[in-house]
């Protein structure tokens, strides 16, 4: 099993809240369909009592004149069209109602989905995540109009009721009996199909992770040959997703056997009673006769409303998996505090710990000071933690204890969308989205111009292969798939340099660009570093040797800290690390390791 | 019959047994839920001829074990067919994710994983909407109307007739009526995957996103697209409800009333009759009123079905190739003659290289950013075909090689680290996966990884998250460096792979791994001065041209471009100082 983000579980009366406020923004086409189902059903029991006056007239024995039977006709031809055109009109009104509920509640899944932390989305599969924005959601397309069945049944079902309570208060009593055992059975129903259904949501989402999974890596299974293993994981998962929706359908068709047997006891509960009532009690036939024929029409409707609640459960199965991701508070990042103006860019770390899991500390009581403006460069091994504290800054996650103060406030005290536009970071793992070099670029910057961007383009040396191509214009493909790993963190390191930060942070930022392009880069890191704060991780040392303070990490403990200088002098880990970097790059060692 | 329609039976194919009980059962079930109206209309016969209840007590006994068996036999029908539907999709799904798998890598390069989602469970739940109970419905509805025709001919054989001929219009109204909606329920289902793409893009880079505070800018992208797709399912909507082939059932119907409410007035019908007429008109309209949304539904599933082959069947710009010859002993030696390259842009990456790295030596390529490094590694695994020239390994083509002798031979470390959301042995073990515990540990040991995976409290079962996101950049790159071991390929190609190591780290692998190259031809892109000047030889690449070739000492004293390249490093007044 995958670690799941939260417990968080959503009750039922606030998913039913959540899903009328997506419906009540588009109460009129609710209204309209509701509308529409009125005159619908009032047309289709007005019709066949046309003919129920024609069949009485034959039966007592009056000879209909052509001219009444052709004017009942064609009142029965314009009875039926006005009942198609109602039709298409309740068709219409559930086409607008569907769509629009569907697309707001996947905008708002969608927004609040993007607003929840990062440490929410390390827990994620991003299949998944997308199976719920755009599948589950789909699966909510019946439930709105389900709301205008509903209310249209519970008014047929109070106006029959009426009807029966006018005639005998006894029967109708007897007849309401059967409430219970409905609702008893749609409730119980109900709940099998919940579960039901969100196994099968789950198992469908696990298809969806999977195929994306593989599908987004296709490069490495090719390489590594593994079509075959691939094929039959996949298998696994896609036949679970098919067993678990055989289960599903079991649930949602057993309901009209059951409901059809339920019927036919309760016409004999009426037969049984009514005979009663007619032999001890003198009730006339003719009620009897009444509440047969009208029995149907205070059946349906019932078996209406509970065929609905069961789908209805089905459907917020989805609903739940929905707002489990979406409305999560736990998941959500903080967004209040106060506004930024102008940061100066000083750092103090005082007695930070962090883990991103309770047993393994990353970072372990690290305290250091940044003064505004300076070059802070975090050395280390791999794993020791200085891709945390870059995630930190960017308040990524928040720390276990100790505190982090940013021009002398709590980091987390700052409101979080000006936070981090004066905050920036180019990251290890560059990700482009699909779109133009220009619309990745005014991600950092969206009223940037033309000549704003050719300029920090041209800082990076970027503007040849750009060229190249349709220049701004060039088609950057998924996750920037047709551009090499160079290519991308250049462009990358001109987005950074267009949001112009108070405090840059640069997590390995040239780390696939060659020597002799960073060097030419170099000039465009120097402006850019000119007068604010920077954090460098980096293995190389140029960018190491003009560093104002060096920290040097361990296992996620802080273990020197100083200049370069200083640090030598130590003969600590850093003058270690140093001399072997010295020694891996030095013409010596060249010498050494040819021979 | 068109294509789609075809390829939908033949997935039926596959499942006789259910295809065929559900095609009968849903032909036959109608006839048992018609059964009632007859005796219902013989009640009344009885009643109207002045019958007792005794009279007509056996008929309603008849009613109730049919209504038993039609209940029971509706259930089955129904059920049958949903797991069918379902059957149907699941292969459907399948296949779709066999056909991709197996498309070259030039083909997936123009292909979005929002999009190739969509497809995968949008387009097939379509389908599967349409099969449940589209199929079952629209048998019905021949059936009931088949029952119906049974009633009628005893009035008049040219009710039937008339009937039948309102049938074919209905059924060819419907069909153009398909038509139209079409076009938009493709529409529709194309903007879905729009929106399937935007979320991924944006789950995918999320943290991007963070860092410059563009959340607005994202949601207002899904925004548009969401307002865009739902447009186009309200207009599809509004056009299908607007489903007028009903009025021509409907007026038949209403002709067919009208003629046999004449009828019995002058007394040609008796009553019985009629009310039989009359009540089974009902369940023929109803039925038409029904094709509303299974016309809807179905020319959804038409539409999907349409998306799903088309993609499955999509062309494969350059097909992977394979032959026959196995690879064992060859030598290792790996030979460019004349080899250019383009990707579908058209610019050619790689223009007329030629050169060759003898057995067991070791190549590294350098170049700036865009120069071909990554494109050239990407040829001799032969996950692209060269446009011009030849590639041969041990004296072949490349292309000769069958894939699995060939794969398993040749292993690489990639640039952008591919890991998948499973344990660390899952991970190493990817293209071996009947390898042992201890042939991982032994690779993940060389790969200097095993010290940090047993510090986790989970070991070598600890799960790393989407793309390995809960390890450091250096760690997933050595899981990497483990996987490609494990193989103990002879060709080891090695892309950048070792860029977020530290220099302790990189040294450490470095001499593990010495020896074991010393056996494998090794081709290695890299910015590191160190692994470049140890390497045999080195290839310096330009805009895809060769501009250099040869080994360190040769280079150092020809090349501009090698010279710069050392010269740039060796200059740095620091360094110089710290050695003194």
């Amino acid at each position: 099993m995958t670690a799941t983000a939260s417990r968080y579980k959503p009750g039922d009366r606030m998913l039913f809240s959540l899903f009328w406020n997506y419906v009540k923004p588009h109460s009129w086409q609710l209204l309209g369909v509701i509308f529409g189902l009125l005159v619908g059903v009032g047309l289709a029991t007005g019709a066949p009592l046309l003919i129920n006056y024609v069949i009485e007239q034959i039966e007592l024995g009056n000879v209909i004149e052509v001219s009444l039977l052709t004017q009942i006709i064609v009142a029965y031809i314009v009875v039926n069209i006005v009942a198609w055109f109602f039709g298409v009109i309740q068709f219409i009104f559930v086409a607008k109602l569907t769509a629009r509920v569907i697309r707001d509640i996947r905008i708002d899944a969608f927004s609040s989905i993007l607003e929840n932390s990062v440490s929410f989305f390390d827990q994620q599969k991003s299949g998944d995540l997308t199976s719920r924005v755009i599948n589950d959601t789909r699966e909510l397309a019946e439930s709105a109009q389900s709301i205008a069945y509903f209310f249209t049944s519970l008014f047929r079902l109070v106006l029959v009721i009426g009807v029966f309570f006018y005639f005998n208060v006894t029967l109708t009593l007897a007849i309401m009996s059967i409430f219970p055992v409905v609702i008893g059975f749609s409730l119980f129903l109900g709940s099998f199909e919940r579960k039901v259904s969100e196994n099968w949501r789950v198992k469908l989402a696990a298809v969806n992770s999977n195929f994306s999974e593989i599908m987004s890596k296709i490069q490495i299974s090719k390489a590594f040959h593994r079509e075959q293993e691939n094929l039959s994981k996949f298998s696994e998962v896609n036949e679970a997703t098919y067993r678990a929706s055989i289960k599903r359908g079991f649930a949602i068709f057993i309901f009209w056997p059951i409901t059809d047997l339920m019927k036919h006891g309760f016409t004999l509960l009426i037969l049984a009673i009514g005979t009663l009532l007619v032999t001890q009690q003198n009730m006339p036939v003719a009620t009897l006769i009444l509440f047969l024929i009208l029995s149907n029409y205070f059946y349906w409707p019932l078996i209406t409303i509970a065929n609905n609640y069961h789908r209805f459960q089905g459907a917020f199965a989805s609903l739940d998996r929905i707002t489990k991701v979406s409305k999560d508070p736990a998941a959500k990042e903080r967004e209040d505090g106060k506004a930024v103006n102008a940061l100066q860019g000083e750092i103090v770390f005082d007695h930070v710990n962090f883990a991103y899991l309770p047993d393994e500390p990353v970072l372990r009581d690290i305290s250091f000071h940044v003064r505004a403006g300076q070059r802070v460069a975090i050395v280390g091994h791999t794993g020791a933690g200085k891709s945390t504290i870059a995630s930190i800054l960017m308040r990524f996650y928040s720390i276990n204890s100790g505190a982090v103060y940013i021009d002398r406030n709590y980091i987390h005290d700052y409101h979080l969308q000006d936070y981090r536009q004066s905050v920036s970071m180019v990251s290890q793992k560059v990700l482009l989205f699909k779109g133009s070099v220009r619309d990745n670029l005014v991600i950092a910057k969206p009223k940037a111009t033309d000549e704003e961007i050719w300029a920090v383009l041209d800082a990076v040396q970027a503007r040849e292969f750009i060229e190249q191509g349709d220049g701004l214009d060039s088609i950057v493909e998924e996750n920037g798939k047709n551009l090499s790993a160079g290519q991308r963190q250049m462009i990358s390191f001109a987005r950074v340099l267009l949001s112009d930060p108070q405090i840059l942070i640069l997590d390995e930022a040239t780390s696939a660009v060659d020597l002799y392009t960073e060097a030419k880069i170099q000039d465009a890191i120097e402006v850019l570093l000119q007068g604010r704060t920077s954090v460098s991780i980096a293995h190389r040392l140029t960018t190491i040797l003009k560093s104002d303070i060096i920290i040097v990490l361990d296992q996620g403990r802080l273990v020197q800290m100083g200049n370069h200088i200083e640090l030598l002098e130590e003969e600590g880990p850093y003058a270690e690390m140093y001399e072997l970097y010295l020694e891996t790059q030095s013409a010596k060692y060249l010498e050494t390791i040819k021979h | 019959m068109s294509g789609p329609l075809r390829w939908v039976i033949s997935y039926m194919r596959r499942y006789p047994i259910r295809s065929l009980f559900t095609t009968i059962s849903a032909a036959v079930e109608p006839i048992l839920y018609m059964i009632p109206l007859f005796i219902s209309a013989d009640i009344v016969g009885v009643l109207l001829a002045g019958g007792k209840w005794a009279d007509v007590l056996d008929l309603y006994l008849l009613i109730i074990p049919l209504a038993i068996f039609q209940v029971i036999f509706f259930f089955s029908t129904s059920f049958v067919n949903e797991i069918l539907a379902h059957r149907i999709t699941t292969d459907m799904t399948y296949d779709l994710f066999s056909t991709l798998q197996d498309k070259s890598l030039s083909y997936h390069d123009g292909k979005d994983t929002g999009d190739i989602m969509a497809r995968a469970t949008n387009d097939t739940r379509s389908v599967n909407m349409a099969l449940s109970p589209g199929i079952r419905m629209i048998q019905a509805l021949f059936t009931v109307w088949g029952v119906g025709f049974y009633a009628m001919w005893g009035v008049s054989p040219w009710l039937v007739v008339l009937g039948l001929v309102t049938l074919v219009i209905f059924f060819y109204a419907t069909m153009i009526y398909g038509r139209v909606v079409e076009p938009l329920s493709t529409q529709a289902l194309g903007e879905l995957s729009l929106l399937s793409s935007v979320t991924t893009d944006s789950v995918a880079g999320v943290r991007d996103i963070k860092v410059y505070a563009a959340n607005p800018l994202f949601k207002r992208k899904f925004l548009k697209q969401a307002y865009k797709e739902a447009r186009v399912r309200e207009r599809e909507g509004v056009l299908g409800a607007w489903f007028w082939p009903n009025l021509i059932a409907r007026a038949y119907i209403i002709g067919l009333l009208a003629y046999v409410l004449y009828m019995t007035s002058i007394g040609q019908i008796s009553i019985p009759l009629m009310v039989l007429i009359v009540t089974i008109a009902s369940v023929m309209l109803g039925m038409a009123e029904e094709m509303v949304w299974i016309a809807f539904v179905s020319v959804g599933g038409y539409a999907a079905t349409k998306r799903l082959m088309n993609f499955i069947n999509e062309q494969d710009i350059a097909p992977p190739v394979s032959g026959n010859t196995v690879y064992n002993d060859q030598p290792a030696r790996i030979e460019f003659d004349n080899v250019s390259f383009s990707y579908k842009n058209g610019e050619k990456v790689l223009d007329n290289l030629s050169f060759a790295i003898e057995d067991s030596e070791t190549l590294a390529i350098v170049g700036s950013p865009g120069s071909g490094k990554s494109t050239l590694t990407k040829l001799i695994q032969r996950l692209y075909l060269p446009d011009e020239g030849t590639i041969r390994l041990g004296g072949n083509n490349l292309q000769d090689y069958d894939e699995i002798s060939l794969r398993s031979n040749m292993a690489t470390v990639e640039q952008d680290i591919f890991l998948f959301n499973d344990t660390i042995m899952e991970n190493i073990r990817f293209g071996q996966p009947q390898a042992s515990q201890e042939e991982v540990e032994m690779a993940a040991s060389i790969a200097q990884a095993h010290d940090f995976i047993i510090s986790f409290p989970e070991g070598y079962d600890t799960l790393i998250g989407d793309n390995g996101v809960r390890l450091s950049g250096g760690q997933q790159q050595r899981l990497a460096i483990a996987r490609a071991l494990l193989i103990n390929p002879k060709i080891l190609i090695i892309d950048d792979g070792a860029s977020a190591l530290d220099a302790r780290t990189e040294a450490q692998i470095q001499n593990a791994i010495s020896a074991i190259l010393q056996t494998k031809t090794t081709i290695i892109t890299t910015h590191r001065l160190a692994i470049i000047a140890q390497a045999d030889k080195i290839l310096i690449l330009d805009k895809g041209k060769i501009m250099g070739y040869g080994s360190h000492e040769v280079l150092i004293q020809s090349n501009d471009y090698y010279r710069q390249l050392f010269e740039n490093h060796f200059e740095l007044p620091p360094l110089l100082e710290g050695l003194s």
